[in-house]
C-alpha cells in the first residue's frame, strides 16, 4: 500500500486546475487511514497494587510513558478494600495468596485503615511535565506540591464497610490544557493509599490542536472554493493524527507460574484489548517440555484455543498461533478481556493429569492484527477527463458525494483507535515487592518508526531462534527507522532486549 | 504575449508604420543600472527566441533557453575597443571588453517620424553581453564591434548553487527559492501555480537554470525570462488561460509559409521513470574518506558532501571518541603522529548546512602537535529512495502503429511519486503521440511584443498559391532583425490542437466566478 502523501493545497488564487492525482491522492490517503485504523492493538495488561504501607503513603501501583498528541487521557479502574471476594477483586486478605500468580501482587494488609465512620479509599493519576508531578482531581490538573500531596487527592472514595469495593471507576482528564507539546513522551503514573487498585488500562484518544470539516454541500451545482476543497486534506491531516496513536507493545510475563488444581489462580496473564482486529496473535512458552500441562487463551471469557503438550503430534514447548475471531460476535470498538491460563494437568479445570506440580510460562506477545472493514469504501480512482460532480454518483465520474461518505466511514473508525500508554518496564523495581517481571516487549511492526527509550537496547526480528539484531547504539532515547532493517517488514514481530533496560518503545 | 498600450499595438499593426528601437549598456559594472543609450552607434540588430527543443525534455512549448541579440556597433573612435586607449570607454572595458555588462533593448514605433518624432517603446530584451567581436580595422565600413548576449537565463544557467532541502514545494515555489540566489535578481517573479507539489527539491552543486528548468519540466510546464527581465514559470495547462488568438498572420502579415510536419517529434510510447524518497532514521550520513591532519592552533574547514541529502536540522553534532567508548557511540578520532590518542584537543562542529552538504571546522587546540583525524563521520536523517520504478503511457493501438518502438524516456530527479510520473507520462503522451504540423512564417510583419508561447491564428487559405493551413498555432521561436525604419520577424509555430486534450478543465478559485460547478461540466486534469 502506498504510503499517505502530503497533499498540495490548493492556494488563494485563482486558475488552479482540479488534478485526478489531486483527488486520488485524497481518496489513497483515506484508504491508507481506513487501513491504519482497523489495524489492530496491542492489549493494556492489567494490573492489581494492594497498598501496604501506611494509610498516608502513597505507593505507585502503574507507572509509564504517553506520546502526546491527544486531548485526553483515559483511566479506567477499581478501587477495593472488600475483604472478600472474587480472587481479581479482593482488596485485602486474598485467601488465594500462594506466590507467584497473576492476581498476587504486594505484600497484603490485613486490613485498611477505618476512621469510625468510613474506609477512605484514594487513587490519583498524575502526569510529569518538566520537573513538575501534575495530579488530577476535580476535573482539572493541579501541580503537586510535594511527594505526599495530602491536600491533592485524585479520588478519594469513602465506603461505610471494608466489605464494599468500588468497581468500573473512570477517569477522563483533558490534557489539553496542560500545555504539553505534541510529539514529546511524558511520565504518567498512578498510585494509590489505603486501598488496593486494579488499573484496568490507560489510554488516550482524540486529535489535539486540529479539526475535522469537510464541504457542507456538494450536490452538483455547488461551487466549492479553494478553501473548501482545502478541507479534504486538512480532514485527512486530521484522520491521520487520529490514526498515528503510537502502537505500543505487548507487556508480557516471564516465568509467571500456573497452578493445578487447587484452589489457586491459573490464570497466568489478563489485558484488556480494543477490539479492532480480526485475528489474535500470541507467543506462549513453557517451562516444561514433559507432558501434563495445559494452556489455554480465553477472549471476552470463551476459550479460543488450548495447546497441551504431546497433543496433537505437538512436541514444542513453544505456541506460537493465531485464531480468527470473527465468528465470535464482537463489536468493534468495544473492550474485551484476554486472558492466558495456565494449568499443571490435561485441562483447563486442572483436576486431571498425574501428580501436582508448577509449569511457568512466558507470553511472549499477543495482538489484535488484520482488521477487515465492515464498511467499504466507495469513491472510485479519478482519470484524466472524468467530470467532477457533486452528488450525482455515475460510474465512470467522480462524485464528492463518494468521497464524502467515505469521509464519514473512515472517520467512525479513526475515532475508535487511542493510544495505550505505555509501561515502562525499567522501573520494576519502583513497583511494589519487585514482583513485576517485565517480559521483552514485543512489537508488530506496522508504523515506519520507533521511538524507544532505555539503556543499552537491541532490536531483534525473524526467526525466534536465530534472529537478526540490531544495536539502538549507545544514547538513552532515540528514534530507528524500520523501513531500514531487512526482513522488518509490515506485520513482522520485532521485540527489545535487554527487557529489563527497555523504558518504552513506541511506533509513530 | 507583452501588455502593451492600445495606441503602440495600432502602431504596430499599421501598414504604415515607422519602427525604431534603442539599446542601452551599462558599462560600469559598479553601477549596474546606469545605462548609456548606444544606439546612434547600431548599424545592426537581431535576436532569436526559441523554446526548448521538443525532445529535450518534456517542455516542448516554451522558452527554456536563453534569449540571444546580436547588436553590431559601429566602433566610432575605437569607443568599444579594448585597446584603444584613448576609447570613450577605455576605463570600463580595458580589462573585460564590456562582457557581462547589462544590456536592454527596445524596439517601437515613432509617430510623426522626423526631428520631432515620438516613440513608443516596448523592451524586448534584457541581459548581459557576451565576449566581443571587433573587426579588423578596414574590413567592412564601418569599424565596428559585434555583440551577442544572452537574456538573463544565462547568468542563471552559469550559477551553480547548493539550496536547503525543501519540502512539499509546487514547481512555483522551489523556482521562486532559487531566484532568490540570482544575481542580479529577476526584475520580478510571475509564476503560475505549479500543479503538483514535490516531496523533495533541493540543488547541489547544480546551476540555478537546470534546477528551474528541471522542476518546471517535471509537469510539463516551462520557465522563462521575458523581455523586461521577468522571471516567468508557465505550467501544462498556460494555453488554456489565453482566450483567444492574440495575433493573426495572413498572406498581407508574411511573404512566406513553409510546412512542415515533425515527424521526430512523434512518441507512441511514454516511459517516466521516478524513485520514492522517504526520510529515515538517523544514521551514518558521511565519513571521511582520507586521514585528515590539522596542524597545531589551526581550524581546517571542508565541506562534507553527503551520499544522500538530509533533514534540515537532523545533524547530530559529532560526538568525540573518549577512551572506552564502544564503536558507533562517537563520530570522531584524533591521533598524533606516534599514534597517541588526542582527540580531546580536536572539536569539530557543522556550520552552514545545505541539503546534501554542511561545512565541517576541525579545530586543532593542541598547542604543539599536529593531530590526525584518522575517523570522522556525520550522522543524520537521510532522503532516501527505494529502487527506481517507472511509470508507462502507451498509446493506442493505431497510434502505436504509426511507430511502435519509438519510446519517449523521461527521467527527471523530481519526479518522485507514481501518480506525479503517472501523470506526466500520460501528459506527455497526449502532445506527442500523433504528427503535429508545423509552420514558418517567413518575412513576417513583425511584432515586437511578441513571446514564444503565444497563441497566434495563421490562415494561410484566401490566397492563391494556398497552403491550406488555417488554424491555431503556438509560437515556439522566431527570429527578428531591425534597421532603422524596418523590424520582422521569421516565426515557427506549431499546431495548437490538441496540446491539451480537453478545453473544458474543472478550475478551482477564491470565489464562484473562478471556480467550476460540481456537475456535468468541468474534467479532472491528468
Amino acid at each position: 500500500m502506498a504510503d499517505f502523501e502530503t497533499i498540495l493545497p490548493f492556494a488563494n488564487v485563482n486558475n488552479q486546475v482540479m488534478t485526478a492525482r489531486w483527488l486520488n491522492r485524497v481518496i489513497n490517503n483515506l484508504s491508507w487511514c481506513y487501513q491504519a485504523a482497523i489495524y489492530g492493538a496491542s492489549p493494556f495488561r492489567i494490573v492489581k497494587h494492594v497498598a501496604n504501607a501506611s494509610a498516608t503513603t502513597w505507593e505507585t501501583a502503574w507507572y509509564g510513558r504517553y506520546y502526546h498528541q491527544h486531548p485526553t487521557l483515559h483511566l479506567v479502574y477499581d478501587l477495593l478494600a472488600g475483604k472478600t471476594d472474587t480472587e481479581d477483586n479482593a482488596g485485602v486478605l486474598n485467601p488465594h495468596y500462594s506466590g507467584n500468580c497473576d492476581n498476587d501482587w504486594g505484600t497484603q494488609q490485613a486490613s485498611f485503615q477505618y476512621d469510625g465512620i468510613n474506609y477512605d479509599l484514594q487513587m490519583q493519576l498524575s502526569i510529569k511535565k518538566g520537573a513538575t508531578w501534575y495530579v488530577y482531581y476535580s476535573g482539572g490538573w493541579h501541580a503537586m506540591p510535594d511527594a505526599t500531596p495530602t491536600d491533592h487527592i485524585a479520588k478519594s472514595t469513602p465506603i461505610p464497610t471494608a466489605a464494599t469495593n468500588k468497581y468500573g471507576q473512570g477517569i477522563d482528564a483533558d490534557i489539553s490544557g496542560l500545555g504539553l507539546t505534541v510529539g514529546d513522551v511524558y511520565d504518567v503514573r498512578v498510585q494509590c493509599r489505603n486501598c488496593a487498585v486494579t488499573v484496568h488500562r490507560i489510554y488516550a484518544d482524540g486529535v489535539i490542536g486540529q479539526t475535522y470539516s469537510l464541504p457542507a454541500s456538494v450536490a452538483d451545482g455547488v461551487k466549492l472554493h479553494y478553501d473548501q476543497w482545502n478541507l479534504y486534506p486538512s480532514s485527512l491531516d486530521y484522520l491521520k493524527r487520529e490514526v498515528d496513536a503510537p502502537r505500543g507493545p505487548t507487556w508480557g510475563v516471564v516465568n509467571r507460574m500456573g497452578n493445578r488444581g487447587d484452589s489457586r489462580s491459573r490464570r497466568v496473564w489478563r489485558s484488556w484489548v480494543k477490539h479492532m482486529g480480526n485475528t489474535l496473535k500470541w507467543r506462549i512458552k513453557s517451562s516444561r517440555t514433559d507432558a501434563g500441562y495445559y494452556v489455554s487463551v480465553k477472549y471476552d471469557g470463551s476459550t479460543l484455543d488450548h495447546f497441551t503438550y504431546g497433543s496433537g503430534g505437538v512436541t514444542e514447548n513453544t505456541w506460537e498461533t493465531s485464531h480468527d475471531l470473527t465468528g465470535l460476535g464482537l463489536t468493534i470498538g468495544n473492550w474485551y478481556e484476554v486472558q492466558v491460563i495456565g494449568v499443571w494437568g490435561n485441562d483447563e479445570a486442572g483436576t486431571s493429569g498425574s501428580g501436582s506440580g508448577e509449569v511457568l510460562m512466558t507470553l511472549d506477545y499477543l495482538f489484535e492484527v488484520d482488521g477487515l472493514p465492515t464498511v467499504s469504501l466507495d469513491t472510485p480512482q479519478a482519470v484524466h477527463g472524468d467530470y467532477v460532480r457533486g452528488s450525482t454518483l455515475l460510474a465512470g465520474h467522480f462524485a464528492a458525494a463518494y468521497m464524502q461518505s467515505d469521509f464519514g466511514v473512515v472517520k467512525t473508525a479513526a475515532d475508535r483507535v487511542i493510544q495505550m500508554v505505555c509501561p515502562d518496564v525499567s522501573t520494576d523495581a519502583t513497583w511494589p515487592g519487585a514482583l513485576y517481571h517485565a517480559n521483552d516487549l514485543s512489537l508488530i511492526r506496522q508504523r515506519t518508526m520507533l521511538m524507544w527509550a532505555g539503556t543499552g537496547l537491541s532490536i531483534y526480528w525473524g526467526d525466534g531462534d536465530a534472529p537478526s539484531e540490531q544495536s539502538l547504539g549507545a544514547g538513552t532515547t532515540g528514534i530507528l527507522d524500520l523501513r531500514a532493517l531487512t526482513g522488518l517488514g509490515v506485520g513482522v514481530r520485532y521485540w527489545l532486549n535487554p527487557r529489563a533496560a527497555v523504558v518504552y518503545g513506541l511506533e509513530v | 504575449m507583452q501588455t502593451v498600450s492600445g495606441s503602440l499595438a495600432t502602431s504596430c499593426l499599421s501598414k504604415t508604420r515607422y519602427p525604431r528601437f534603442k539599446v542601452e549598456i551599462a558599462w560600469d559594472l559598479a553601477n549596474p543600472t546606469s545605462y548609456t543609450d548606444e544606439s546612434a552607434n547600431v548599424v545592426g540588430l537581431s535576436g532569436r527566441s526559441e523554446a526548448a527543443a521538443n525532445n529535450a525534455g518534456p517542455s516542448a512549448i516554451g522558452p527554456s533557453v536563453s534569449d540571444t541579440v546580436t547588436i553590431e556597433l559601429h566602433n566610432v573612435a575605437g569607443r568599444y575597443s579594448m585597446s584603444r586607449t584613448d576609447g570613450a570607454l577605455y576605463a570600463y572595458i580595458g580589462t573585460t571588453g564590456g562582457k557581462g555588462c547589462p544590456v536592454k533593448v527596445s524596439v517601437g514605433m515613432a509617430t510623426n517620424p522626423g526631428p520631432s518624432e515620438t516613440v513608443e517603446y516596448v523592451q524586448v530584451f534584457m541581459g548581459h553581453l557576451l565576449e566581443p567581436k571587433e573587426s579588423r580595422v578596414g574590413e567592412v565600413w564601418p569599424d565596428r564591434v559585434t555583440y551577442q548576449a544572452l537574456d538573463l537565463a544565462g547568468r542563471a544557467a552559469g550559477k551553480k548553487v547548493s539550496t536547503p532541502l525543501y519540502s512539499n514545494n509546487r514547481a512555483d515555489e522551489y523556482i521562486t527559492n532559487l531566484a532568490a540566489l540570482l544575481s542580479p535578481a529577476p526584475t520580478a517573479i510571475i509564476c503560475d501555480m505549479g500543479i503538483d507539489s514535490y516531496p523533495w527539491l533541493w540543488a547541489d552543486g547544480e546551476t540555478i537554470w537546470a534546477d528551474m528548468c528541471r522542476v518546471a519540466e517535471a509537469e510539463g510546464g516551462w520557465v522563462w525570462f521575458d523581455g523586461l527581465g521577468n522571471l516567468r514559470y508557465h505550467n501544462y495547462l498556460h494555453l488554456l488561460q489565453i482566450a483567444s488568438a492574440q495575433a493573426t498572420f495572413t498572406r498581407l502579415e508574411f511573404e512566406d509559409l513553409v510546412p512542415e510536419t515533425d515527424w521526430q517529434n512523434v512518441w507512441p510510447h511514454v516511459l517516466v521513470s521516478y524513485r520514492t524518497r522517504y526520510a529515515a532514521g538517523l544514521q551514518e550520513v558521511w565519513a571521511a574518506s582520507e586521514v585528515i591532519a590539522v596542524p597545531p592552533g589551526i581550524t581546517k574547514t571542508l565541506w562534507a558532501k553527503m551520499t544522500n541529502p538530509v533533514l534540515a536540522g537532523s545533524l547530530a553534532a559529532p560526538i568525540a571518541f573518549t577512551t572506552g567508548a564502544a564503536d558507533g557511540s562517537y563520530d570522531f578520532k584524533a591521533r598524533t603522529g606516534s599514534y597517541v590518542d588526542k582527540t580531546a584537543s580536536i572539536s569539530v562542529t557543522v556550520g552552514t548546512t545545505y541539503g546534501q552538504r554542511a561545512l565541517l571546522s576541525i579545530a586543532n587546540a593542541h598547542a604543539t602537535l599536529t593531530l590526525y583525524v584518522d575517523y570522522l563521520r556525520l550522522r543524520g536523517c537521510p532522503i532516501l529512495s527505494v529502487q527506481e520504478d517507472s511509470a508507462e503511457a502507451p498509446g493506442p493501438a493505431a497510434v502505436a502503429a504509426l511507430d511502435d518502438d519509438r519510446t519517449l524516456e523521461v527521467n527527471n530527479l523530481f519526479v518522485q511519486r507514481q501518480l506525479a510520473a503517472e501523470s506526466i507520462a500520460w501528459q506527455l503522451l497526449a502532445r506527442y503521440q500523433l504528427p503535429r504540423r508545423v509552420v514558418t512564417l517567413q518575412n513576417v510583419w513583425g511584432l515586437p511584443y511578441q513571446e514564444v508561447g503565444d497563441l497566434v491564428h495563421i490562415d494561410d487559405t484566401g490566397t492563391t498559391p494556398a497552403s491550406g493551413i488555417h488554424g491555431d498555432f503556438v509560437v515556439t521561436a522566431f527570429d527578428w532583425r531591425c534597421d532603422r525604419n524596418w523590424y520582422e520577424q521569421e516565426i515557427t509555430a506549431i499546431d495548437a490542437a490538441s496540446l491539451v486534450p480537453y478545453s473544458d478543465y474543472f478550475w478551482v478559485g477564491t470565489d464562484d466566478a473562478h471556480c467550476t460547478a460540481l456537475g456535468t461540466v468541468g474534467r479532472a486534469f491528468f
